[in-house]
């Protein structure tokens, strides 16, 4: 859908990359451009330093950064640096320029870059891109049409534009995390950084608007995302409550503030649980039969507001019932009778999972430098948009010559040079 | 989005915000309820409107501000007639489903659409997706983090898992919805071949994953749950308490952790054992919280917060839904829009972006029926037809 597109993507971490993965998925051209430090290596690799990861396991690592890179069976391998997990899900489908814009010659080849290019994507500090002359003022001179998307954690204006940002921390911010809780207990992040994926979203979203409304208007614009803003926005009915009652609703567990019960119960097996709500005296009736416990059976619980106060009675019972039979089964045969039910999927249940295979969602990938690996895929589907490609993530700089060379126009001996003198490179630096 | 045209026939949060998204980027959308409105007007939280009878729903206020509505039974052929001609002055459709029972109605509408406007996108939004073994499942919001993955990671390592205090699977959902319908639409307007796109919210929340899957397809590593810290590698990222109540740090790699011991003034973590390297932080992190917690103690989170930003170690205070509408930075960037009709200090977020050129209008969530009449004269009908479709209860014309 946004074939003939090209993206300059400057981004790191994951909010960034996400809404510049959505672009490539749907066909744009995205070149995702990193520092010759990048993919979290701020040193250079020596041999030893290799020989020592290879024998970590997981708790044990001597830096993070090798950790939170997840290499294929815990190898970080000849080339680490083509091998992270995170960064080869996070940047399918994309292309590699790897170019220092410390120096001028850099930034020199970015904005000759982004005269042939329709969007800049970044989610550096504003003042960051300012610096090195790749702000929205400095490129829509050279390029009018151009649409700059800076997706920063708290914005591009505004008493904390230059705060440092990550996921867990405007989840907190946001108000998001007070609200979540076990009830009487204390404010609880989730266990992934939602932030990013809505603040990824956000940015793809704002891009494809602007495309739309170039698309008549001929002209660019800047798109300023907060992923602090995007994230509070789908708290948006609770903060529009208290701004009318000042309440604030305190965590409720897994509790439901209308259906009753709903809860996470334990079944068969370690760590394996149940989700389930009730949504109507007839869906009660129903799981009831299933259980077959005559407890359940009191009129008191014939209704809502019965079972809304009976609680811990209920889950005593249900729980007694669950713990009796497997996730995936008890899922399967409540859903046959009607009832919201299911199983709480791990990380390893979703790579596995039936429905989702049949939805063709894990994808095996053929990704440099590791082989055939199953990635994420992409989660929609289109009646008339065949599924994505999903092109392994890019090698560090793989197309820095196809940029500088087939696209730019540069001569090889030139190109040659810039690779000599570091202003390009294919490993860290 | 300035000139695309919206139909939006869902009754769900997915539904609900993909539209609402659309029309803040400037699309211009009109809500199709059936004639006892949707239910979502009935879903918590519920608030006491001083000039109206009913409790107010702010899930519906919320997720349907910016929207016109219109009030339609479409069972009848005549009111199929009328929601033909909504279709045909629309760009997109976009619609929930909710399982076995509605394939029929989804395949009617699918009829309609490809009938009335060839070149229109219609985006169906469900918990499953309208195919594969789990399309016909009942869903809930816990049944969505459930099969999201999020939930068996959040909470107590030592109890059950827990569920995120909202609705937030379906709001990604309708994001991700909005996406691809945005898409669709710029595709559909070069090309003028429209489409069917079909989101579930168990496939979107799989791809809102940053590491999860990847542990698994790489090292066969179940992703354990870790409260209120870092299930692998950090130490201290996540919730700590401190004076007034708690603050959120994020100590990653080598140079956070040398920013912080310099931050709090503690230079003899830094050649602390224990704290050499990310791992060990990580695997001595009771020790090392018994280390920094004193001195969180004696300080606020207005002070924690602007020490370590100071030392550029991410950090924030954990704010409540009440300390959110008051944050200065929100008041500073524009964020808030008023809501006169929930009350006069009453408020919602606005556009979570800012794109120069781009304005958009307010308008509050609509009555049931409240624009039917003004948007069926916009389509040509005239005053005659409308009143005739009112009285015979076809299309519900709200008092404004």
């Amino acid at each position: 859908m946004l074939g003939g597109i090209r993206v300059l993507d400057i981004t790191v971490a994951w909010a960034g990359p996400l809404a510049g993965r959505w672009l490539a998925d749907l066909g744009a051209d995205v070149i995702h451009v990193e520092r010759p430090s990048a993919r979290g290596l701020g040193v250079s690799l020596t041999a030893d330093d290799t020989a020592q990861d290879a024998q970590w396991h997981w708790g044990q690592l001597p830096d993070p950064m090798f950790r939170s890179g997840i290499y294929p069976d815990a190898l970080p391998g000849e080339r680490p640096w083509n091998r992270q997990g995170i960064f080869n899900t996070m940047n399918r489908n994309k292309r590699s320029l790897c170019i220092d814009l410390k120096k001028e010659e850099g930034r020199t080849i970015l904005r000759e870059l982004a005269q042939v290019s329709d969007v800049v994507l970044d989610n550096y500090r504003p003042r960051a891109m300012a610096a090195l002359g790749l702000d929205y003022a400095a490129l829509s001179a050279i390029n009018p049409q151009i649409i700059v998307v800076s997706l920063s954690g708290y914005g591009s204006t505004g008493r904390f534009r230059d705060h440092v940002s990550l996921g867990p921390i405007l989840e907190a911010h946001s108000g998001l995390a007070a609200a979540t809780g076990y009830e009487g207990g204390e404010a609880m992040k989730l266990g992934a950084a939602l932030p990013d994926g809505i603040g990824g979203l956000t940015g793809a979203f704002a891009t494809i608007s602007a495309l739309w409304n170039r698309d008549t208007t001929g002209r660019g614009c800047f798109i300023d995302v907060s992923q602090f803003e995007s994230y509070a926005a789908i708290g948006g009915e609770q903060l529009l409550a208290t701004s009318v009652t000042g309440a604030v609703a305190p965590p409720r567990g897994n509790r439901s503030d209308a259906d009753a019960p709903q809860g996470v119960y334990p079944c068969a097996g370690e760590d394996a649980w149940l989700a389930l709500s009730i949504r109507s005296d007839a869906e009660w009736a129903r799981l009831v039969e299933i259980i077959n416990d005559d407890a359940l059976r009191s009129p008191a619980f014939a209704t809502v507001l019965g079972r809304l106060t009976a609680g811990e009675t209920l889950d005593r019972s249900i729980a007694a019932w669950t713990r009796t039979v497997g996730k995936e089964w008890a899922m399967a045969t409540l859903q046959a009778k009607g009832i919201a039910a299911a199983a709480v999927l791990t990380n390893a249940d979703i790579v596995e999972d039936p429905h989702l295979a049949a939805r063709g969602f894990m994808v095996d990938v053929d990704q440099a430098d590791v082989g055939v690996r199953a990635f994420p895929g992409f989660p929609v589907h289109s009646s008339e948009t065949p599924r994505p490609d999903m092109r392994g993530a890019p090698t560090l700089g793989g197309d820095n010559q196809a940029i500088v060379v087939e696209l730019l126009g540069r001569c090889p001996d030139a190109y040659a040079r810039l690779e000599r003198e570091g202003v390009l490179a294919q490993h860290p630096m | 989005m300035h000139g695309a045209h919206i139909i939006d026939l869902s009754v769900s949060v997915a539904g609900a915000y993909s539209a609402r998204t659309l029309a803040l980027a400037g699309a211009d959308v009109v809500k199709v309820e059936p004639l006892s409105g949707d239910p979502l007007r009935h879903a918590a939280p519920l608030v006491t409107i001083e000039s109206e009878q009913a409790p107010a729903s702010t899930m519906f206020g919320y997720l349907n501000a910016y929207k016109r509505g219109v009030a339609l039974d479409a069972s009848s052929a005549t009111g199929r007639g009328v929601l033909r001609r909504l279709v045909q002055g629309a760009d997109a459709v976009i619609s929930s489903f909710a399982g076995e029972q509605e394939v029929q109605s989804l395949a009617a509408l699918q009829a309609l659409i490809g009938e009335a406007k060839p070149n229109c996108v219609h985006t169906v939004v469900s918990p499953y997706g309208l195919t594969g073994p789990y399309r016909d499942y009942q869903a809930s919001e816990i049944t969505d983090w459930a099969v999201s993955g999020y939930l068996q990671i959040t909470g107590d390592p030592e109890r059950e898992p827990l569920q995120g205090a909202g609705p937030w699977c379906g709001y990604a959902t309708g994001l991700t919805a909005a996406v691809v319908t945005a898409a669709a639409l710029r595709q559909a307007r070069a090309s003028g071949v429209g489409q069917m796109i079909d989101v579930g919210a168990m496939e979107a929340m799989a791809g809102l994953h940053q590491w999860s899957l990847v542990l698994y397809t790489h090292q066969g590593v179940v992703k354990q749950r870790a409260g209120n810290r870092h299930a692998e590698s950090y130490h201290p990222l996540g919730l700590q308490p401190c004076k007034d109540g708690s603050v959120c740090m994020a100590v990653s790699g080598a140079q956070h952790w040398e920013s912080l011991c310099l931050a709090l003034d503690m230079p003899e973590l830094l050649i602390d054992e224990r704290f050499t390297s990310g791992g060990s932080r990580f695997d001595h992190a009771d020790a090392l919280d018994a280390l920094i917690r004193p001195w969180l103690a004696e300080r606020t989170r207005e002070e924690i917060v602007g020490i370590l930003q100071a030392h550029r170690i991410p950090a924030a205070k954990v704010l409540t839904t009440a300390e959110v509408l008051a944050e200065p930075l929100l008041e500073e960037r524009g964020f808030w829009q008023l809501s006169p009709r929930f009350g006069a200090q009453a408020r919602m977020p606005g556009p979570s972006f800012r794109m120069s050129g781009n304005d958009v209008c307010f308008r509050p969530a609509p009555r049931l029926g409240e624009h039917s009449v003004e948007t069926l004269r916009e389509l040509g009908f005239d005053q005659a037809e409308i009143d005739q479709l009112v009285l015979a209860g076809v299309v519900g014309a709200g008092t404004s």
